[in-house]
């Protein structure tokens, strides 16, 4: 088993508040979601295909994701738009106070290193 | 520039695709069409987006085979598959059985126990660690039960009659114990392995 760097783990914990909280604002797919959550997180969230859709299904599993089919632009391929669930948005609550709380206590101890 | 429905951008998404079904083995075929379906229309608005530059698109993809397999750690294996790994795995119990000989003499007992091992590894590599576990006990269990019986039988023989022709001594139990304790534990590692 390969031994984990510890940057990409924090950034997958932040992986499913990173995507509730985008999809909250507004119905997106695959491709949409990897460029939108980059320029909206000023490059701090950058996903790649191999991190995203596993974890859109493993949302959607969970059912704090739904979906649904729409046709393509000019006769392309049908796309497939995610949905932020009820039980999503309370998911998004309750890991937004926890993450507010942890990064606030996270920046103060870091700041305080630097005094 | 080229179109999004140009017949080689098509054939550079279905590649990738085909690619993409093949790491996902095991997957219900719903599934993997809506997979597909969903992946392929990303490529292509991402190569619209890109002006028709496949090069630019497929060099920064995922491999999809990797991608297929993290897929399939997701929605797991078809129900079919699981059917066809579990049906044969309490017959590989029974027939790996070393007291089995005693009514089938020339029955491979260890050949069957080594294709109860292999079915139970393979169950745990395609359906991760759930599917390996479960096959695991569906082996062994046939074994621990038989183990029970032939120990149980030979004493109550004993008992009734006096004597019995059969006979089970300590280590051939223990080693029969031993690995079949051991068939679910592998087959969990392995989907573990892999599932990660």
């Amino acid at each position: 088993m390969s031994k984990k760097d510890p940057v990409t783990e924090l950034r997958r914990g932040a992986l499913e508040l990173g995507l509730l909280a985008f999809i909250s604002k507004e119905a997106c797919f695959g491709g949409g979601i990897i460029t939108g959550l980059a320029e909206a997180s000023n490059g701090g969230l950058t996903l790649t295909e191999g991190s995203l859709y596993p974890a859109l299904h493993r949302l959607e599993k969970k059912k704090l994701l739904s979906s649904e089919w729409q046709e393509g632009v000019n006769g392309g391929r049908r796309r497939k738009y995610y949905l932020i669930t009820e039980k999503g948005s309370e998911r998004l609550g309750v890991l937004s106070a926890a993450w507010n709380e942890l990064s606030g206590g996270i920046s103060a101890l870091l700041d305080g290193d630097d005094e | 520039m080229m179109a999004a429905n140009d017949a080689t951008t098509n054939a550079a998404i279905e590649d990738y695709l085909k690619k993409l079904r093949r790491g996902m083995f095991g997957v219900s075929g719903r599934r993997k069409r809506d997979v597909c379906d969903e992946i392929g229309a990303d490529l292509e608005a991402r190569i619209t987006l890109s002006q028709g530059n496949l090069n630019a698109v497929f060099l920064t993809a995922a491999d999809p085979i990797a991608l297929g397999k993290a897929m399939r750690a997701v929605h797991g294996i078809s129900w079919w598959l699981r059917l066809l790994l579990w049906i044969p795995a309490p017959f590989f119990g029974i027939l790996s059985f070393p007291l089995i000989s005693a009514f089938v003499p020339a029955a491979p007992t260890t050949l069957f126990l080594v294709l109860g091992t292999l079915l139970t590894i393979s169950a745990g590599a395609v359906g991760g660690r759930f599917a390996g576990l479960i096959t695991g006990i569906l082996v062994a269990l046939p074994r621990i039960i038989g183990l029970i019986i032939t120990v149980v039988g030979i004493e109550m023989i004993q008992e009734l009659i006096g004597y019995s022709g059969w006979s089970i001594d300590g280590g051939t139990a223990f080693v029969i114990l031993l690995t079949s304790i051991l068939l679910p534990i592998i087959g969990f590692l392995v989907g573990k392995r892999v599932s990660l």
